[in-house]
């Protein structure tokens, strides 16, 4: 499970940006993956199941977070700033980065940092291989531009 | 390559720290959690008493999972095996009581005269009575006479033959 946690919180922290926040949605996708271990169909990756549920959870906290009209994300990055460790240059990677829509940041980050591969992607997403392509080089070139703008 | 752009292998990496020795008590955090979770969901699987003792429990296998998915199969069969030999025992029993009802049928007379008190010698001239004659048997008193001397007389007939042949009959 160790293996799995690390990905899981890295990938849930990368779209949350609080630890705080990375933390709760990482708990409630155990505990979601082990109550729920009865229904997980042995036939397909474990893996890709615990993302699954792993982004479920994200999309709804950022649903959640939007409607209570918590902290803008991109404020969040400054909020946290004993872990956050990156240069000027990071920091604009991550706010062009939150200025995509969140399911092209999920698709964004998970190829971008963890190359995964499209393929699992797709079943992690329940998209298509080919969607997602489409949506990574459309928001590789946002991500592109946004950068050179910010770094002006 | 500009450093400015996405393809710069610095920016790959990853710019988040966790709190020292965060990932060493995740695991035991869920733990706790999933077992006050299965505690909500079960209390029966958790008496009050033990509750504090239990640790993590421990995933359900598949030969587990495979007889939890199949008990409500195996119950229906069971159901079915169940119905099956009821009914067989029920057409067994109304079988054997047809089989004597037929007998006491065919007895009955004898068994009421019996109980009457009647002898079964009586009883046995009774039903012997009701057998139907042979019909070969020859009505002697209507043989003609003459015909019988005739007989009799038949060129090359021997009295001492007729008589052995008789007996050997």
């Amino acid at each position: 499970m160790q293996q799995y946690s690390q990905r899981l919180y890295w990938h849930i922290r990368k779209m949350v940006l609080l630890h705080d926040d990375a933390d709760d949605i990482l708990q409630n996708t155990l505990l979601k993956a082990w109550t729920g271990l009865s229904t997980f169909r042995w036939e397909s990756q474990i893996f890709t199941w615990l993302f699954r549920i792993a982004t479920n959870e994200v999309l709804t906290f950022l649903r959640k977070s939007k409607s209570l009209k918590q902290m803008p994300l991109e404020d969040r990055l400054d909020a946290d700033q004993s872990l956050f460790t990156g240069d000027q240059i990071q920091k604009a990677l991550q706010k062009a980065i939150l200025r995509l829509p969140p399911k092209q940041r999920l698709v964004f980050n998970m190829r971008y940092f963890d190359q995964v591969r499209y393929q699992d992607m797709s079943r992690i997403l329940g998209t298509s291989e080919g969607a997602l392509k489409a949506s990574y080089h459309h928001a590789a070139a946002k991500v592109e531009e946004t950068l050179k703008e910010l770094l002006l | 390559m500009s450093e400015n752009t996405i393809h710069n292998p610095h920016l790959k990496e990853n710019p988040f720290e966790v709190p020292p020795g965060y990932f060493e008590q995740v695991e035991a955090r869920w733990a706790q959690k999933a077992v006050d979770a299965q505690k909500r969901l079960s209390p029966e699987v958790f008496p009050e008493e033990q509750q504090d003792s239990y640790s993590l429990p421990v995933a359900e296998s598949r030969l587990e999972r495979f007889i939890r998915l199949l008990k409500p199969q195996m119950q229906l069969a069971a159901a079915f095996v169940l119905l099956f030999g009821i009914g067989s025992l029920m057409l067994l029993i109304t079988n054997r009581y047809r089989g004597a009802e037929t007998q006491s049928q065919e007895f009955s007379l004898i068994g009421e005269l019996s109980d009457w008190g009647v002898d079964h010698h009586v009883i046995s001239e009774l039903v012997l009575n009701d057998l139907p004659q042979e019909e070969s048997t020859y009505e002697l008193k209507d043989l003609d006479l003459d015909e019988l001397i005739d007989y009799l007389n038949y060129p090359d007939f021997d009295l001492t033959d007729l008589e052995n042949n008789t007996n050997n009959e």
